[in-house]
């Protein structure tokens, strides 16, 4: 590796490709809400995914399923462009995603609610619902901050409050409903029950169940544990240690959990 | 023990005096100086040396005092951006308050040789103690803040001088300026040349003094405080002291400066030693290349120069100056130097003299599998010892932790942990995020204090104790993103190793090619990991991410520790680099240490792992044995050479249950 | 006692102006993690353009206010421009605020002494823009134009709270500071963001060489005071809050004034120097730091 010489003005990124814009193996298909083809990322030089390739039709609800470390929050990362060291091919309809900036690929529609319900603790519920509006109105939609009253009452009545007074719970639902509320044309969940007791979680995945009935949003839901999409997701994409290992559907959901 | 002599000749004879003349000495000379410090020799001095009598011939090329005052000047400024280059480009010491240094130690020459009447001689040293002292003072914040708030107090400090001369008006007659200073009794005052070559006798010691250190196991100490801070805490480097060291050895170069400045210019006002200098100083090292020998020399040599031309005071300089630093740091934030020396190496790489060999040496494949074998050694590394311990282990844990809490805020994240840990033994930790494992490394390596508990270390009781404290007691770790020195060889970082402890044997070099020279006990640790001879002098920075965590782990390794905890050694490796990094562990704990991993990657725990360590909401949930004492496996990693590695289905295939 | 009384109005006045800097450099720390050494450079622009448009040239005050805060958010945006944008760009963001102070001090330093090209090193005086008959408080004599800097700043500081607090912007703006990568996936544009937010710093810092100027004269010297005394202000306040780097500010100004009445006068910017160290030393994230409207994570990493 010794030998090539860089000019100084050269880019400072080594190794990886930004968004490589090589052929595809798979056509493009824009009736799919998501196409991913062959999708590899990078921190420094750890590679975390290696050719991972998954469908989202529109309006489906599918499951991202591995343990810690296998990759889920990096591939999610990478659909959302937060995380930008990645080479391969994803579409959105049809509009190829990679080359996009975070910004860009928000206001396209693609929406990321983070593992760990991170929210903004100096904020209140209010200014959190108002910037998802604001972001629905980039992406050409008004919304009702309203509906967030029939979802999550607790939320709507604490709406003064700052998000650093929060609990684990409700920060996990103020993030979904900013996830929701915002029209997302694509919505992607990083792990919704992580940190969360276990009746928290199950009354957080009620809620999932019926505001998706409500809204229709194409969902692509990571988690350890196959047993919360049990009965929500028509099928999960099991990945480990950075690639795909194998689909199920939804009849083998809830039977095996993954640790 | 035996030494490795693997040598990389492609020619087939030595190098001798090359027959193409003159262009081949050159050739020759400048190859043998593009040895960098990668290879633990010192390059030639011929290079510097010729530098050094060109420079010295000057005086006979001009009779002009003038001429040869401006040069000094040069000079002068060289020998503080020397000490900036020192203390900032090499140790990462965020410090630019030179100006004030330099100021100090001129007026304390200045006031003692004017008002006490001391002569030049007699003002040496209290001009370099009171250099010392500011310099070591105005770093003290270092200890509090981080990186760039010291740099700006630093900085500020250089705005606040003047002030303070002003103030003191009765003695240093404020911006009328301090004088008339004598100048050197004897030749050295009276005649320009004389006076001209000493100035440059003082430069190049200087510049002498810094190139010995850059290239002894200083150098590596130093280069870890810029690019491995944690690494060299990790590895039992003091490093506050090392820091207030380097603030002191700084000093020392921009003291003799404001001495020599003090009794050259005769005059000294508070404006000599305010922005101006500083935006020489900082365009000097930007533009020749923090951290590099030549770096300030020619960066002040361009600078000062132009300067001069311009007028030392004026306002275009500062604007070109000002320019200077700006366009440097955005588009060339390594400086000239580095680059023209890279390319000079290719350059010169390329070039084959019939016979001789090429400067790079065969392309080495840098993959993990080519460089790290994975069969057992051909001298098991004290096998018998290996197995008493190990029938000992049982009964006996080197590490003991008993009720370990820590809480951060209000949140408890250890609570009550006891785990044991077993020499010539792999503990594997693991546990879903947030379960505390890393916080427990960070608790047994001292990077965080505990709140409660004991902790046993060969049944000797540990106290909170810094990183460096105790890993000078046994207990070595590596990082989850690698903390190394890329511009260093393989060798020279797994040295810092062993440079935090006090000298043990295994310090004498040992030739490992015809290039490089390494520590004896380097060549021991690599031997027991696997790691062929010839990557000991790769540069690190060429490695991919499976070679630099064995580089870390040899790192650790070299101090021969109790105990070695790896921080999710294998997270973002390639299939077959997990193979290779599972049988270096193994190596590792059949050496006799207790190794402890954090891992998420449960299939290579399985693999890897003798005991299996369960952290769940901040306590041990299970603990696994996973296989017996006397395994095939262990056996084989320290015996007879063994069948094959361990399956590579290892890492795919359906997680399974773990609850 | 007089004279104290004096020193306190006089620091309380100039201590507004300190404070406007300091708000300026934590308005960018926050935002983008950078130390914008031409926040002096734009105070010095301010005093001199005050100088040569209303005192020089005499046009109407409400013109020169105009043209002073549209320079200043203007040289406040190229700064983002030429000094960190590229930093940006090739570097990523590891070693931004180191990086970032010796891009905009050597810019910097270069425009402060293209200036001295123009106006030379000499200081200039200025007229106060309001009567310099003296009110009595207390029966202490005041200058009224120590009232109005503090009124004015105080003022401005109020509007900011508002701004910040009940406006779509400030909402942006808030959201930015605390959490970048979640502004980024709600769609906000992180780099107008902060494109605006040196725009924002460089108007604060541009009105404060304007307000200042009848009482310390316009000379080319005030871009390296007003630096450090701008840093002082944010640095002993702390870092976390507009308040707190008001409030930083005002002691600054009192630590210039009232020790002035005892000691060599040259000795303030060192005693100035002394206090900043001494509170860096005690509490690193000075003294209302990270508390406050920001909280912002990058700031909390001090």
């Amino acid at each position: 590796m010794s030998g090539r010489f860089k000019l100084p003005w050269a880019s400072a990124q080594d190794g990886g490709a930004d968004a490589q814009t090589s052929a595809g193996s798979a056509p493009v298909d824009d009736k799919l809400c998501l196409q991913v083809d062959q999708l590899d990322a990078w921190y420094g030089q750890a590679q975390a995914l290696r050719h991972v390739s998954l469908t989202l039709r529109p309006g489906e609800i599918v499951g991202l399923l591995g343990r810690n470390g296998a990759g889920k929050s990096t591939m999610l990362r990478s659909l959302a462009r937060l995380q930008r060291r990645v080479a391969g091919h994803v579409y959105l309809y049809g509009t190829p995603v990679l080359p996009m900036s975070t910004e860009d690929a928000s206001v396209k529609g693609i929406s990321l609610v983070r593992e760990g319900a991170v929210v903004y603790e100096s904020l209140t519920i209010s200014d959190h619902l108002e910037l998802a509006k604001l972001l629905a109105r980039r992406r050409g939609a008004e919304v009702d901050i309203e509906e967030v009253a029939e979802w999550f009452p607790v939320i709507w009545e604490r709406r003064t409050v700052q998000g650093g007074y929060l609990s684990g719970g409700q920060r996990q639902m103020l993030s979904l409903a900013m996830g929701f509320l915002s029209q997302p044309t694509c919505l992607l969940l990083d792990e919704p029950s992580a940190g969360l007791a276990e009746s928290v979680a199950e009354s957080v995945y009620e809620s999932i169940r019926q505001i998706s009935i409500q809204k229709k949003v194409s969902l692509l839901i990571a988690e350890q544990d196959d047993r919360w999409i049990a009965g929500l997701a028509g099928r999960a994409y099991v990945i480990d240690n950075g690639m795909n290992t194998e689909e199920l559907d939804a009849s083998r959901l809830g039977t095996t959990s993954v640790g | 023990m035996t030494t490795a002599t693997t040598t990389k000749d492609t020619g087939s004879r030595p190098a001798g005096p090359n027959p193409t003349g003159v262009g081949g000495l050159v050739r020759s000379i400048a190859r043998r100086s593009a040895v960098g410090p990668s290879t633990g020799r010192k390059p030639t001095l011929v290079g510097p040396g010729i530098v050094l009598v060109v420079l010295a011939l000057i005086p006979l090329m001009t009779n002009s005092g003038f001429e040869l005052s401006r040069l000094e000047l040069i000079l002068t400024y060289m020998m503080v951006a020397i000490g900036l280059n020192f203390g900032f480009g090499l140790a990462g010491q965020l410090s630019i308050a030179q100006p004030v240094i330099m100021g100090v130690a001129a007026y304390t020459a200045g006031l003692l040789n004017v008002n006490q009447g001391w002569n030049a001689w007699a003002t040496l040293v209290p001009a370099l103690v009171a250099a010392v002292i500011i310099g070591m003072l105005l770093n003290a914040p270092g200890f509090r803040l981080r990186g760039w708030y010291l740099a700006i107090t630093t900085f500020f400090a250089v705005l606040v001088f003047p002030s303070l001369v002003t103030a003191a008006q009765r003695w240093t007659h404020g911006s009328t300026g301090l004088g008339p200073i004598t100048s050197w009794p004897g030749i050295i005052g009276t005649t320009p040349q004389v006076q001209f070559e000493f100035v440059l006798g003082l430069t190049a010691v200087c510049w002498l003094a810094v190139w010995a250190i850059a290239y002894s196991k200083w150098g590596v100490l130093l280069r870890s405080m810029r690019d491995s801070p944690n690494a060299a805490g990790a590895s039992g480097v003091n490093m506050p002291m090392l820091s207030l060291a380097v603030s002191a050895l700084a000093s020392l170069p921009v003291g003799l400066a404001g001495w020599v400045f003090a009794h050259s210019a005769e005059l000294i006002s508070p404006n000599s030693f305010g922005f101006n200098l500083l935006l020489l100083l900082m365009a000097s090292v930007m533009l020749g290349g923090r951290g590099t020998l030549w770096g300030p020399v020619i960066g002040t040599a361009v600078f000062e120069t132009l300067s001069l031309y311009i007028g030392a005071f004026s306002v275009y300089n500062s604007i070109i100056l000002g320019f200077g630093v700006f366009v440097c740091a955005t588009a060339f934030p390594t400086g000239i130097v580095p680059p023209v020396r890279e390319f000079f190496r290719v350059r010169l790489a390329k070039v084959q003299i019939a016979g001789e060999p090429s400067l790079a040496g065969p392309e080495l494949d840098s993959s993990v599998a080519a460089a790290v074998s994975t069969t057992p050694p051909l001298h098991a590394p004290e096998a018998p010892a290996a197995a008493s311990h190990a029938a000992h282990a049982q009964a006996e844990p080197v590490l003991k932790l008993t009720g370990i809490h820590k809480a951060f805020g209000g949140n408890l994240v250890l609570d009550d942990v006891n785990v044991d840990l077993y020499p010539g033994k792999v503990h594997g930790l693991v546990g879903p995020n947030g379960s505390g494992k890393t916080t427990l490394l960070n608790v047994i390596t001292g990077f965080v204090s505990r709140d409660g508990g004991t902790v046993l270390l060969r049944g000797q009781p540990v106290p909170n104790l810094r990183p460096y404290q105790i890993a000078r007691r046994g207990i070595r770790r590596s990082f989850q993103v690698p903390q190394v020195i890329g511009e260093l060889s393989v060798a020279e970082n797994m040295r810092l190793g062993a440079l935090g402890a006090p000298p043990q044997a295994g310090e004498e070099s040992v030739a490992t090619s015809r290039k490089a020279e390494v520590p004896r006990r380097v060549v021991k640790a690599a031997e027991e990991l696997g790691l062929s001879a010839e990557y000991l002098d790769m540069p690190v920075k060429e490695l991919p991410l499976g070679l630099r965590r064995i580089v870390e782990i040899g790192r650790a390794m070299v101090a021969e520790p109790a105990v070695i905890c790896l921080d999710e050694p294998a997270a973002g490796l390639p299939e077959e680099d997990l193979v290779v990094l599972q049988q270096t562990l193994h190596r590792v704990a059949a050496g006799g240490c207790a190794v402890l991993l954090i891992e998420h990657n449960l299939s290579f725990v399985r693999e890897v792992a003798d005991v299996m360590i369960e952290l769940q909401d901040g306590n041990v949930a299970e603990i696994t044995e996973l296989r017996s004492l006397h395994d095939d496996r262990r056996a084989k990693a320290g015996g007879q050479a063994g069948a094959g590695t361990p399956t590579a289905a290892a890492g795919t295939g359906r997680p399974e249950a773990t609850r | 006692m007089t004279l104290v009384g004096i020193a306190i109005a006089a620091g309380l006045g100039i201590g507004g102006i300190y404070g406007l800097v300091a708000m300026g450099y934590t308005l960018i720390m926050a935002s983008s993690g950078v130390f914008n050494f031409l926040q002096g450079t734009i105070v010095m622009g301010g005093a001199l353009t005050m100088y040569w448009l209303w005192q020089l040239e005499g046009w109407p005050f409400l013109s020169v206010i105009v043209i002073v805060a549209g320079g200043g958010l203007l040289v406040g945006m190229m700064s983002y421009a030429a000094a960190v944008q590229p930093v940006v760009a090739r570097h990523g963001v590891s070693d931004l605020t180191e990086t970032t102070l010796v891009t905009t001090f050597g810019l910097g330093l270069a425009l402060n002494s293209i200036v001295a090209l123009v106006f030379g090193y000499t200081t200039y005086p200025v007229n106060s823009y309001v009567s310099n008959n003296p009110w009595f408080i207390d029966g202490i004599p005041i200058r009224p134009i120590y009232v109005v800097m503090l009124g004015v700043t105080l003022l401005i500081v109020i509007v900011m709270e508002i701004l910040l607090k009940r406006t779509t912007t400030g909402l942006v703006l808030r959201a930015t500071v605390q959490d970048a990568e979640g502004a980024r996936l709600a769609g906000i544009k992180v780099t107008k963001v902060v494109l605006w937010a040196f725009g924002g710093a460089g108007i604060l810092a541009a009105v404060a060489g304007l307000m200042m100027v009848p009482v310390t004269q316009a000379s080319q010297g005030i871009a390296n005071n007003l630096a450090l005394f701008g840093f002082a202000g944010m640095a002993i306040g702390g870092y976390g809050s507009f308040k707190g780097a008001f409030i930083g500010g005002l002691i600054v100004g009192l630590a210039t004034t009232i020790p002035a009445i005892w000691v060599n006068p040259s000795l303030v910017s060192t005693i100035i120097y002394g206090l900043m160290i001494v509170i860096l030393l005690i509490r690193p994230r000075g003294l209302f730091g990270t508390a406050g409207s920001f909280g912002s994570a990058r700031l909390r990493s001090v």
